[in-house]
């Protein structure tokens, strides 16, 4: 029974059983995730309401009083809120600008390597920054960019140029951040990408090379259209993370003088949270960022449905 | 069929892994946690929690054990390197014999990450051995999670009652809104810490070209200026940083050594408060001296006599500069704080004394040391505690002169020894005890060292016999050489500071937050601009100060004040 | 071919390979030479580590950090911990990412769309920490070393994109080719999939398996007695404490670290990552050629 277009998206009101009863078999198999998510996810999905209450433990979740919208107003009304939520966009977009292609190139470049020994030794070490602690990673930042002594302005200072005292400089925190996340995941990052270009089939190479297709046209016809659907998934899937900027390491970076760029929501919640334990007033601006969020993707995908095969949903 | 079978045995695993983890019970016994569920609270706010059962167990006050029968006692504590393992301990085992009280030990591995979530989810402990915060002090105290330990204190407080006897802000500093005592502080007053603004000078640079220390804001600058020119270190390069430090305002900047001659300035985050304390809450950095402070900051960072990194760079930098031989001074606590026990350079700086202020008298900042925010709410006893006259008296012990050698180091003899008749202790009195030789505070399991509430007072803690003069600018002498210069600190500081501890009320807690935040966020930043030259201190000044107001300054002051009042 | 052509291509394909090798020789020196001070640094002696005088190879080669570090006995216990949570976790995650992915990736699946929408939006909303942990509490998961094997083992991100792969691989027409010889669901699922997918597979063994490794939130949160305690605790206490002794005043502290803060951070990025590093060229063995769709296409 050859599936039909009709058969697959015939629209019907209501539970069509037959279909259904087909599906069967499909339902078993994804019965034990599907009830782990429901348990894990969706069970304590009623905390949500946290965010419109003031949190109170010796009343509970449930019994705890109503105030709507104060938590919103007070994130939207203080006195930093552009400057937080602008650095924090910014900086997530800046990483996908930047950390998107890299390690797409990288993969294309290692699937070009002929040398297997050379290609394997280039893949391990690039991954290995990745498993660096951010507290080590940044100190290392910050020591490769000290004025005097590090190798940064060493490089710069032997080129004939002036030192740049780099961490003091507002202007440059997002390119640091981004630059040096770059320098840590670009190895990793690239895995997912190379496990594709390792699966196409190689008589389609063959069959390039006989056509005398050069390797950038190879590149070009044969392993991008095959990146593409998970390129467009990894995009979406970033940018509904947009508000997610990390909390670990934008902190362990920042310092007086860059502060106008470097405070972002995640920092700011920890500040505020010092001085009073109040989890409504987060749970309300993790409901921010996640409405946030939410709009995003559906957005970019429903362009991806548009333009290409690949979507999300 | 077959891969039905298959595959519904590949389910039974997946489903078994499920189950299994669901049903297999924890292995820590809490003996008094009641697992709040999401609507019923598990405090009773108000009740009396002095429970009547044991009162007939209970030896009377002041005698040991504490117990005629045996009682346990849930402690939930922070897992840390300093201790190997509390169930094993040496002190663990000798606080048992003395008390009759059995300890169960539950862990977390991150004292910081865990509250939040502990306090939220109605998961308590009996005992928690995790520093609370002024802010949790009241909020949980308030609703009666943490107890009233009031009446314990009267009834059985015998030591705590010598502590607020020795130190008047103790009490208060323990008293929430509302009048109630809710937890067992750790007290350790500590003369060093009383000046933690002390600048260190490198003496063989002073030697090298012939110069006094310095005793004006006007010598200190010449001072800088030669260490620039002159070549100090002698070896040709012009290399030398003057001045350099970490941070703004920490216990490692240079800022407030300075900043303190123009107006005294706490090195401590968040308390920028005027001292000496008048009565009325106010704060230094709006204040026309600030602003005369700032301008001689600038003109150091200009000519390059500021370590252009000191607002970016962490203390392993400055520690590597250092070493490398570099720096003419810095401000810090200790020299262990910037460089490496036992080098050349280690022994090479020397603290100076407070220079002669725009007042004409020398001035610096005062640091209470003793109770702060971070030991107010040291260990708290919560409304799940079973038997909580048996856990106060059994904290209550911790801060007697008894036990306190067992607490902290271990056993006579092995770990620890009185003084010898003759030996002198770090503040040149007649020594009191001595730490015996490979005693470390890190991975051991004979004392408790610093992880539980402890009661030491200044001459005890100088008591410590003194080292070998030859040792003065080794590790060993590290005590003794920081008392040295903090006694040049001691004569101009006014001990009349304003309270640290400040409860703030719980309607206004939100704004306070959000406005102490970014005022001081704000006061940073252009602090550090105005000193590297990105704001002017002529003409940025007033826009400076009109942006704290609209921030909100004056209202961050009168709830401050408002705080300061209720307690009285 | 007329030969002009060819000479032509191989030349614009000769300078390619060149620039690519020298790319990849940017990229490896730019990351290889901080890893290679690191490594050298953490067999290094303290003083030259902490003047900066390691540059390339070990100064002063000595094992004081290693020593140091091993000195906390946890560490091994650790380890031991983090291999069973690492072990069961991939096996668990994997599992349970492949029974989620393969239903979804089927477009004739009838109620994907809800389906689908069920798993993602869990990735944009979520009751927060505290519903949750009170939900585990009830289950019984605190404290218990379950709860670290099946935290985060099974993630919506890696749903997707092996459910990416699956519609990138499993063709229509194969499907519909056993479907004619009267194979079912479960069968293609266990007789086709799951040999075809090893390339996936060895993707989602390693991100489980990192994933796992690195792990340090859910122990924080979940975990009361010290000896089930994973590794990247034990570490990270370590570093910690090294860190803050010269935050936190306390002389004797300080000094008791003095000069070591450096090469125990060096030693312990070498001790920490070490294991997880080797897993990466074996986990590579299984990325199949030909996978991908083309395969019953001439």
């Amino acid at each position: 029974m050859a599936l039909s277009y009709e058969s697959v998206h015939r629209k019907r009101k209501g539970i069509d059983l037959k279909r259904l009863k087909k599906s069967w078999q499909l339902y078993v198999i994804i019965f034990l995730p599907l009830a782990f998510i429901l348990l894990f996810h969706y069970g304590p999905m009623y905390g949500i309401q946290i965010a419109f209450k003031e949190y109170d433990v010796t009343k509970g979740i449930f019994g705890s009083n109503w105030v709507a919208w104060k938590h919103f107003d007070r994130f939207i009304g203080s006195y930093n809120f552009r400057n937080i939520v602008w650095n924090t966009v910014s900086i997530s977009l800046y990483s996908l600008v930047f950390g998107l292609p890299v390690p797409i190139i990288l993969a294309i470049s290692l699937n070009e390597c002929d040398s297997k020994k050379y290609k394997k030794f280039v893949q391990t070490v690039t991954y290995a920054p990745h498993f660096i602690s951010m507290v080590v990673m940044v100190s290392m930042v910050i020591l490769a960019l000290s004025l005097n002594n590090g190798i940064v302005n060493n490089i710069i200072a032997a080129l004939g140029g002036t030192r740049i005292n780099f961490m003091s400089k507002p202007e440059m925190f997002k390119s640091i951040y981004v630059l040096s996340g770059i320098w840590q995941n670009m190895g990793y990052s690239s895995i997912l990408y190379l496990a594709v270009l390792t699966g196409i089939d190689p008589t389609l190479y063959e069959a390039a090379i006989i056509d005398g297709a050069s390797r950038m046209k190879k590149i070009r016809h044969i392993d991008l259209p095959f990146l593409i659907p998970t390129i467009i998934i990894m995009l979406i899937l970033a940018l509904g993370q947009i508000m997610n900027v990390g909390f670990e390491k934008i902190y362990l970076m920042q310092n007086k003088l860059n502060l106008s760029a470097s405070e972002t929501i995640a920092t700011y919640i920890y500040k505020i949270g010092i001085e009073n334990a109040n989890f409504s007033y987060s749970a309300a601006i993790g409901l921010f960022n996640s409405v946030i969020n939410c709009v995003l993707i559906v957005l970019v995908n429903q362009v991806a449905r548009k333009v290409s095969e690949t979507s999300l949903w | 069929m077959k891969s039905r079978k298959l595959f519904g045995l590949v389910s039974l695993l997946l489903v078994l892994v499920l189950l299994a983890a669901c049903t297999q019970t924890p292995t820590t016994t809490g003996t008094g946690t009641t697992g709040a569920t999401t609507t019923k609270a598990t405090t009773t706010a108000g009740t009396t929690t002095g429970s009547t059962t044991t009162s007939s167990n209970l030896t009377p006050a002041g005698e040991l054990p504490i117990v005629k029968e045996k009682v346990e006692l849930e402690i939930l504590i922070a897992a840390s390197d300093t201790v190997l393992d509390y169930e094993t301990n040496g002190m663990t085992k000798k606080m048992e014999e003395w008390t009759n009280v059995h300890i169960n030990w539950t862990m977390v591995a991150d004292a910081a990450e865990s509250k939040p979530l502990l306090l939220a989810s109605g998961d308590y402990p009996e005992v928690f051995r995790i520093s609370m915060t002024p802010e949790e002090l009241s909020l949980y105290g308030g609703k009666g999670v943490f107890i009233d330990l009031t009446s314990y204190i009267d009834q059985y407080g015998i030591n705590m009652k010598q502590m607020f006897d020795y130190d008047s802000s103790v009490k208060r500093g323990l008293t929430i809104p509302g009048g109630k005592i809710v937890s067992l502080p750790t007290y350790s007053k500590t003369y060093h810490m009383t000046a933690c603004n002390k600048m260190w000078v490198n003496r063989t640079w002073l030697e090298a070209l012939d110069i006094e220390v310095p005793k004006t804001l006007d010598d200190f600058y010449n001072m800088l200026v030669a260490f620039k020119n002159d070549d100090p270190n002698g070896n040709n390069t012009a290399d030398e940083v003057p001045l350099t430090g970490v941070d703004v305002v920490s216990w490692n900047s240079s800022i407030p050594y300075l900043m303190s001659a123009f107006i005294v300035t706490d090195n401590t985050p968040g308390r920028y408060f005027v001292q000496p304390y008048t009565g009325a809450v106010d704060v230094v950095f709006d204040k026309p001296e600030w602003r005369e402070g700032l301008k001689y900051l600038n003109k150091l960072y200009a000519e390059g006599l500021l370590d252009a990194e000191c607002f970016t760079q962490d203390s392993a930098l400055r520690r590597q500069k250092v070493e490398s031989g570099v720096i003419g001074a810095t401000g810090s606590n200790a020299p262990s704080a910037f460089a490496v026990a036992d080098s050349e350079l280690f022994k090479a700086y020397d603290a100076i004394p407070p220079l002669v202020g725009v007042s004409g008298k020398q001035q610096t900042a005062y640091i209470p040391s003793g109770m702060e925010g971070t030991s107010v709410g040291f260990a708290t006893i919560t409304s799940a505690c079973e038997n909580p006259d048996v856990a106060f008296r059994w904290f209550d012990l911790l801060y007697s002169e008894e036990t306190i050698y067992d607490n902290l180091f271990g056993t006579e003899g092995e770990q620890w020894r009185k003084a010898d008749a003759g030996e002198l202790g770090i503040n040149g009195e007649p020594a009191i005890w001595k730490t015996l030789e490979g005693f470390s505070g890190v991975q051991q399991n004979n004392s408790w060292y610093q992880t539980l509430p402890t009661f030491r007072r200044a001459e005890w803690r100088l008591g410590e016999v003194a080292a070998k003069p030859e040792n003065y600018y080794l590790r060993a002498g590290m005590e003794t050489r920081i008392y040295d210069a903090t006694t040049l600190y001691e004569p101009h500081y006014n001990t009349n500071v304003t309270p640290h501890i400040i409860y703030i009320d719980e309607s206004v807690a939100s704004e306070y937050a959000d406005t102490k935040t970014a005022l001081y966020d704000y006061m940073y930043t252009s602090t550090a601009q105005f000193i590297t030259g990105g704001m002017n201190p002529e003409t940025d000044w007033d826009g400076y100060l009109s942006e704290l107001k609209n921030i909100g300054l004056e209202d961050y002051l009168r709830m401050t004040q408002e705080a300061l009042d209720a307690v009285g | 071919m007329p030969r002009a052509m060819k000479i032509k291509m191989s030349r614009s394909d000769r300078i390619f390979t060149n620039v690519n090798y020298l790319f990849l020789t940017v990229v490896l020196v730019v990351i290889f030479y901080p890893l290679i001070i690191v490594v050298s640094s953490s067999f290094s002696e303290p003083q030259a580590v902490i003047s900066g005088k390691v540059w390339l190879f070990p100064v002063g080669l000595n094992f004081k950090g290693y020593q140091a570090v091993f000195r906390y006995q946890k560490i091994i216990m650790g380890f031991v911990n983090t291999i069973i949570y690492t072990v069961g976790g991939t096996l668990f995650g994997v599992s349970m990412t492949l029974l989620a992915a393969y239903p979804l990736s089927r477009r004739d699946l009838y109620g994907k769309g809800i389906l689908t929408f069920i798993f993602t939006f869990t990735m944009l909303f979520s009751g927060g920490l505290i519903p949750s942990y009170l939900l585990n509490k009830a289950l019984g998961l605190v404290d218990n070393r379950m709860m670290l094997v099946i935290a985060g083992s099974m993630s919506v991100y890696n749903i997707i994109i092996t459910r990416t792969f699956f519609r990138s691989t499993l063709s229509e027409e194969i499907l519909e080719a056993t479907q004619i010889d009267g194979c079912d669901d479960f069968n293609f699922f266990l007789r086709f999939v799951i040999p075809l997918s090893s390339t996936i597979i060895a993707v989602l063994v390693l991100f489980i398996a990192v994933g796992h490794w690195n792990s340090y939130q859910t122990a924080i949160i979940y975990i009361r007695t010290e000896s089930k305690l994973p590794l990247q605790i034990i570490l990270r206490n370590i570093l910690i404490l090294s860190q803050t002794a010269a935050l936190s005043g306390d002389v004797s502290l300080e000094l008791a670290f003095s000069g070591m803060q450096d090469l125990i951070k060096y030693a312990l990025i070498v001790v920490a990552s070490a294991p997880i590093l080797a897993l990466y060229p074996f986990v590579q063995k299984y990325f199949v050629k030909g996978v991908m769709i083309g395969s019953l296409k001439g």
